[in-house]
């Protein structure tokens, strides 16, 4: 257990600034040609390699156990979406940070390490009262959320 | 939603994982034991407020775990669900019981009853 919360941790360090690199690079540098933007965004939403070392635990269950996990996370997300967005409207940091927590913590587990990435700075931010900010951030994990179902299905159906 | 700790037991890795990802998703702390005398093991050092106890294991079964949970006075206040795909009711001392085959909602909606202060 304590190997697994270290692996995502050093995962969600590392893929925050990739991100926002990535960022900076689009808006300061001349613009990627479309397919390029596209290829590298698809890339990012699920790192595989978070995939990788699960099925190295599992061995022989491996296949059986992620289709599992994905058929699981893609059944509760949307609660806790739901539970994020009604968290900020009442202005509930203690209901934000607990259901970011919680959402950071799958959505890494299975490689989703830009939405886990959002779901931390969202648990920040319940946890220091400053929802003003967390409006924005919960639009983007949103539509993150929406590419990371859009990706762990085609994986699903391939 | 808490901090609570929670102990997972169970002799299959593949059960342990999807238990330990549903307890997590719904933002839980997990330790995992594989066997009863590693839960026994881990319910001392790790101190969970509840335990997810399967039923049947090789050696130390979950019947045998529950009663030296519920004998020591150090860890009689955790709270025990048993995890079984044998029928209901046959648990005399136990906290709580999921049936597999179990949906993710059931696992998490007993834990928060169970946890509610």
């Amino acid at each position: 257990m304590g190997k697994s919360k270290a692996a995502e941790t050093e995962l969600s360090g590392r893929d925050q600034p990739r991100y926002e690199g990535m960022e900076k690079r689009a808006t300061t540098i001349e613009p990627l040609s479309q397919a390029s933007v596209a290829g590298a965004a698809a890339e990012a939403v699920i790192d595989p390699s978070a995939l990788d070392e699960f099925r190295a635990i599992m061995g022989e269950e491996a296949e059986e156990a992620v289709a599992e996990l994905i058929s699981i996370f893609l059944e509760l997300s949307p609660q806790r979406l739901a539970a994020l967005r009604q968290a900020m409207d009442g202005r509930d940091g203690e209901q934000l940070w607990k259901v970011a927590h919680a959402l950071k913590s799958s959505s890494a587990s299975l490689g989703a390490m830009r939405l886990s990435a959002l779901c931390s700075e969202l648990e920040d931010m319940g946890r220091d009262g400053r929802l003003e900010e967390a409006a924005e951030k919960v639009a983007r994990a949103e539509e993150e959320y929406e590419k990371v179902k859009r990706a762990l299905e085609d994986r699903s159906n391939s | 939603m808490t901090d609570d700790t929670i102990l997972i037991v169970d002799d299959s890795p593949f059960m342990l994982r999807v238990l330990t990802f549903i307890l997590k998703e719904a933002g839980y702390a997990t330790v995992t034991a594989d066997s009863g005398e590693e839960a026994l093991a881990k319910a001392r050092s790790s101190r969970p407020r509840l335990i997810l106890l399967d039923a049947v294991m090789p050696d130390m079964d979950g019947w045998q775990v529950l009663e030296a949970i519920k004998k020591d006075p150090s860890l009689q206040k955790i709270r025990v669900v048993m995890v079984s795909g044998l029928e209901a009711g046959k648990y005399p001392g136990a906290d709580g019981y999921i049936q597999k085959p179990f949906t993710p909602d059931q696992v998490q909606s007993i834990v928060a009853t169970l946890l509610s202060p």
